[in-house]
């Protein structure tokens, strides 16, 4: 079996693309990619924390160099944040600056992985997620088949536990991991998104509006855009805009024979 | 009024601060005068607010911020570079402190205990208690600025204006030019108004957020009261989730003889109208 990946990404209007804090990995659309030990994942760099764009792309990166062993990444996060801290530190800074990078970045993640099974299994291949914080995959069969680690659009709030370049009162980054998985089948499709699309996503199918096939549509960054600015700038009746303003990222894997 | 409308460097908010230095403020709390603790209040919120609008590549303009005191003379209140100067933007007072001080605070050693850790503490505004409490002519002041400050940015979060003061006009009764103050309003939202109230009374007890006046010790604290505006529900949010204050709907921006801390706590929610973006 095999998977075609594809990936789409805003930074928050009014913001460059030098200021987009999400981060993807691998960060190219590939055709076809052998489904057994396939992995990707995103991140989410908290916006009140500097330098998390970095913090973002160092955990996309770790996460798919172990191939998405949990234990090899859990034990691999002190040498990144020793890594994150030397790439600040060549950076002269006025003390502002200085005190925001002490207090650290901080970063959600959301990994995928996918395997072959055994030959003459009834299901073909199976999949596991972990998740810190509230990026959130979905996996698609008609419907939502699986939401995760949220699944209504009322779960999103504004501080979720995220992994951060800082010991917390030596809290275990591992207690606050999420972890699912399942089967997949050809014509199963996966969209990891970060938060302010996912919420839109999750209340958009709540409501009714053909919000899948929205998706299945996307063919590429134009047509991402022309959605993302349209749905930033619709209003609920509460005056909400329909999509909040926040770095977008939509990361889709279908499966194939 | 919504009070939903995003904060961004195009669209920023603002925080103006009106500060009592007459001269019953060199009365102590805690071991400090008043005026010594509204000062480093204020300093470290200042320095808060920095940190929190710096990215990797600078401060980003999401509010203006200005500091108005009134006492022996009613006016804005910034030490060195910035005296005499009424709004800022944040990136303006981010590179313009008066002087850099070192100080020691404890922080996590990542393994259960703790460490002192020498910081940078920047001063911006200095301890002043002279003269009597012109609080109509400081609230008359704050009109004036935000006057302006809305005809340019009308579509804007609203301004936030945290008044200090130990309680007692010298200039008549203030709730005519607080309720002056508070009839200005953007279109996402009528300005802010929170009264921090130090009061002299010996029965004054502690009042967070009050819903109702029923326990206001004079009408010194009941004027307060009533001018002050309610916490819009992202505030009441931030109280509840990280000051475990549960509030109820009706909670306004007042606060009565609170310590130091809670004099900070007030300051941390009343500037965090709602999320930056």
């Amino acid at each position: 079996m095999r998977v075609t990946t594809q990936m789409f990404w805003l930074p928050k209007a009014g913001n460059s693309v030098a200021e987009y804090e999400d981060a993807f990995w691998p960060n190219e659309a590939a055709d076809t990619l052998p489904l057994n030990g396939f992995c990707c994942a995103i991140a989410d760099g908290a916006t009140e924390t500097s330098f998390s764009g970095a913090w973002a792309n160092l955990l996309t990166r770790q996460w798919c160099s172990e191939n998405g062993d949990l234990a090899q990444f859990l034990a691999a996060l002190p040498t990144l944040q020793v890594q994150w801290g030397s790439e600040i530190d060549s950076v002269a800074m006025p003390w502002y600056a200085e005190e925001k990078a002490r207090a650290g970045a901080f970063s959600s993640l959301l990994g995928l992985r996918l395997f072959d099974v055994i030959p003459d299994n009834d299901w073909p291949a199976r999949w596991e997620a972990v998740a810190v914080g509230d990026s959130c995959l979905f996996q698609i069969r008609n419907d939502i088949a699986v939401a995760f680690p949220l699944s209504r659009a009322a779960d999103f709030n504004n501080s979720p536990y995220l992994l951060s370049t800082v010991s917390q009162n030596g809290e275990d980054a591992s207690e606050h991991l999420m972890i699912v998985g399942g089967k997949c089948y050809p014509g199963d499709v996966f969209y990891l998104m970060t938060d302010a699309l996912a919420c839109w996503f999750l209340r958009r199918h709540e409501e009714g509006k053909e919000i899948i096939e929205s998706l299945f549509d996307l063919d590429g960054h134009e047509k991402f855009q022309r959605v993302v600015e349209g749905q930033r700038a619709g209003k609920d009746a509460e005056g909400q805009p329909y999509l909040r303003n926040d770095d977008v990222t939509l990361y889709r894997v279908e499966i194939h024979e | 009024m919504p009070y939903n409308a995003e904060i961004s460097r195009g669209k920023p908010s603002c925080f103006l601060f009106l500060i009592d230095q007459s001269g019953s403020m060199q009365d102590e709390i805690n071991g400090r005068t008043k005026a010594q603790g509204v000062a480093d209040a204020i300093n470290r919120l200042l320095q808060n607010l920095v940190i929190k609008c710096a990215k990797s590549e600078g401060v980003r303009d999401y509010y203006d911020v200005g500091v108005i005191g009134y006492g022996a003379k009613t006016g804005p209140a910034f030490s060195g570079e910035l005296a005499g100067r009424g709004l800022v933007p944040i990136s303006g007072i981010a590179n313009a402190p008066a002087r850099i001080e070192q100080r020691t605070k404890k922080v996590d050693d990542g393994a259960g205990g703790l460490v002192d850790q020498t910081i940078k503490f920047p001063i911006w505004f200095d301890p002043t208690a002279n003269g009597g409490t012109p609080m109509c002519e400081a609230l008359r002041r704050a009109h004036d600025t935000l006057t302006t400050w809305i005809t340019l940015n009308g579509d804007n979060f609203p301004p936030v204006v945290i008044h200090i003061t130990d309680g007692e006009s010298t200039d008549g009764n203030p709730t005519e030019a607080m309720n002056k103050l508070k009839s200005l309003a953007t279109s996402d939202g009528a300005i802010l108004l929170f009264n921090l109230h130090l009061s002299n009374n010996p029965n004054a007890h502690t009042i967070l957020f009050a819903d109702s006046p029923a326990s206001l010790p004079d009408e010194y604290a009941r004027v307060l009261w009533d001018g002050a505006s309610p916490l819009t529900p992202f505030m009441r949010s931030v109280a509840q989730q990280e000051h475990e204050l549960d509030l109820s709907d009706g909670a306004k921006g007042f606060v009565l003889n609170g310590d130091m801390v809670s004099i900070i706590q007030a300051l941390d929610i009343g500037t965090r109208p709602s999320n930056l973006r």
